[in-house]
């Protein structure tokens, strides 16, 4: 079964890229071949210059692409969220000390950090989410890829983790990549990578995509129920432009159209 | 006849020190043919109350009542409120066991006692409502459709015990936008072609806001908003339901804005559409006072 059919795609640090496309689409298969979870039958994944299939490198890559799944309890190891946490600097073999400084670090980044010692199985299902990233940033990863993690989340669970998301993108030091088919999670993004049955069919900021027309909706996407709105308007006759991320911003500008 | 619920509580592990309480006062009504949209944040109850609606947990006595049959009576046969009350659980597909499409869609029929005919029946009709050619599909294996295609087996399991009333919790979890409008069409036909009664447990206040006629709000066990859907999550609902943890509908938190900003938009507008027609309807006067003022 052919998953993916000739795709050229270069990530860098300090992005921030959405990889949509409906269920089927590749984006999944995708995220795995980056780090080396999946090794390509054709064509080449390189990870800062090195093949993934090359011999001894996998360990390593993964170290560099870390990717945290939908499910938050199938990737949490640990009892405690500090002993989560220490896994996997832990089996970098780094020191006591070292391990210590990392989970620190990690949990004050996702905001965990006063529920240290606390048991893994206490958490809600956005703070799980939140601590599967710091097991990642533990392992200080060149690329974060968040493979629909926010799919089994509450809205208020989302905006948490899209919101690290973009903190972390920005911070420069890594590429954050979320897998979605949400394009109101997309709409954060400087990026977005549209994919549709093994193909990358768009490659641009999020509002080009959404101008394109009727691509979305052959892809099997849903545009946000906010450009919808502004679509409608459009057609009724009301000249708005397409693109809106807040509905106040829309309301200010009705309000001086009208 | 409807399904009533009248304060009904539940603690898990009562008696214990881990006691939690789940529901502590829960009263509600689901009328026949209703489309009603359940939702709160998570762990506010509403999983627990829908496994007392079908007796997967077993109510106390006087509180649950389906077509008039106390759920939680003595000597009440649980099928009797299974065949009418159908429960889709979360990711159902996880609950697919059988050998062929068709062995598990003819599952529900067949325990239910009825002629093989009759089975065949229904099973051919539960599929061809979930989109799925019962010849194409009756042979294969359940587990090597795709997780759309399972999701839809699971589904077309329970219509064809052909229940009364339909409830499902967090259906649309992991569809792509297609799987999902495709999944919500099916449950507004099942529910204005066959009069089906659907409770829809979600957390997308969008959807709920384009099929619901009525919509139940949960918060630590009890029911915080109940009513019909523009009285519920209505522009002038927006801090309420923030407060719940809950995004009101784009289109209403619109209205709001605008209201806010000296407009006079009906506050019980929710629909993408009707908000689309009552702004494009302002824009018309608009225009027709400017002609008249120059």
């Amino acid at each position: 079964m052919r998953a993916l059919a000739g795709v050229n795609v270069t990530i860098h640090r300090g992005e921030f890229i959405a990889l949509v496309g409906a269920n089927g689409s590749g984006k999944s298969t995708l995220a795995r071949l980056c780090n080396g979870l999946l090794l390509p039958t054709e064509g080449t994944v390189r990870v800062a210059g090195r093949l993934t299939t090359e011999a001894g490198a996998l360990a390593e890559i993964r170290r560099q692409v870390g990717v945290v799944w939908q499910d938050p309890d199938s990737q949490l190891v640990g009892a405690t969220l500090e002993e989560d946490v220490a896994f996997g600097p832990a089996n970098l073999g780094l020191a006591p000390a070292e391990i210590d400084v990392r989970v620190d670090q990690a949990l004050r980044l996702v905001g965990l950090e006063g529920l240290r010692g606390r048991p893994v199985n206490s958490l809600s299902g956005g703070q799980k989410q939140l601590l599967a990233i710091a097991g990642v940033l533990a392992m200080a990863p060149d690329v974060l890829i968040l493979d629909e993690a926010t799919a089994m989340l509450h809205p208020a669970g989302r905006e948490q983790v899209l919101g690290l998301a973009q903190r972390l993108a920005l911070g420069q030091t890594m590429a954050v990549v979320v897998v979605t088919h949400h394009m109101d999670e997309a709409m954060a993004a400087s990026r977005v990578i549209a994919m549709d049955t093994g193909r990358v069919v768009f490659d641009g900021p999020p509002t080009r995509l959404l101008a394109a027309g009727h691509l979305l909706d052959r892809i099997g996407l849903a545009e946000p129920p906010l450009v919808n709105i502004a679509r409608g308007l459009r057609e009724a006759g009301v000249d708005v432009p397409l693109i809106w991320r807040r509905v106040e911003d829309l309301a200010e500008h009705l309000c001086r159209l009208l | 006849m409807p399904i009533v619920v009248k304060d009904l509580h539940y603690t898990y592990n009562a008696g214990t020190p881990w006691a939690v309480p789940a529901l502590r006062g829960v009263s509600l009504t689901v009328g026949d043919g209703e489309f009603v949209g359940l939702v709160g944040p998570i762990g506010s109850g509403k999983s627990t109350l829908v496994q007392h609606l079908n007796g997967l947990l077993t109510p106390p006595p006087e509180t649950v009542w389906v077509d008039g049959i106390d759920v939680g009576a003595y000597g009440v046969p649980r099928q009797v409120i299974r065949q009418r009350v159908g429960l889709v659980f979360q990711y159902p597909e996880h609950q697919l066991f059988a050998e062929t499409v068709w062995a598990d869609v003819a599952f529900g029929p067949r325990n239910m006692g009825l002629p093989a005919a009759e089975v065949a029946e229904r099973v051919r009709e539960a599929l061809a409502l979930v989109g799925l050619d019962a010849d194409a599909y009756g042979d294969r294996s359940p587990f090597a459709l795709s997780g759309g295609e399972q999701r839809r087996v699971a589904l077309a399991g329970i219509l064809a015990m052909r229940p009364r009333y339909l409830i499902l919790d967090e259906p649309t979890a992991g569809l792509d936008p297609a799987g999902r409008r495709e999944l919500l069409t099916l449950l507004l036909r099942l529910n204005r072609e066959r009069g089906v009664a659907v409770v829809l447990v979600t957390h997308h206040l969008e959807d709920v806001a384009e099929l619901s006629q009525k919509v139940v709000v949960m918060d630590q066990g009890r029911v915080a908003l109940q009513g019909p859907l523009e009285q519920v999550l209505g522009a002038g609902q927006r801090a309420a339901l923030k407060a719940l943890g809950l995004e009101a509908p784009v289109a209403a938190q619109l209205v709001d804005e605008l209201n806010r900003r000296g407009w006079r938009l009906p506050p019980h507008l929710v629909r993408a559409q009707d908000v689309v027609a009552a702004i494009a309807a302002v824009a018309r006067t608009r225009a027709g006072d400017g002609g008249h003022v120059q």
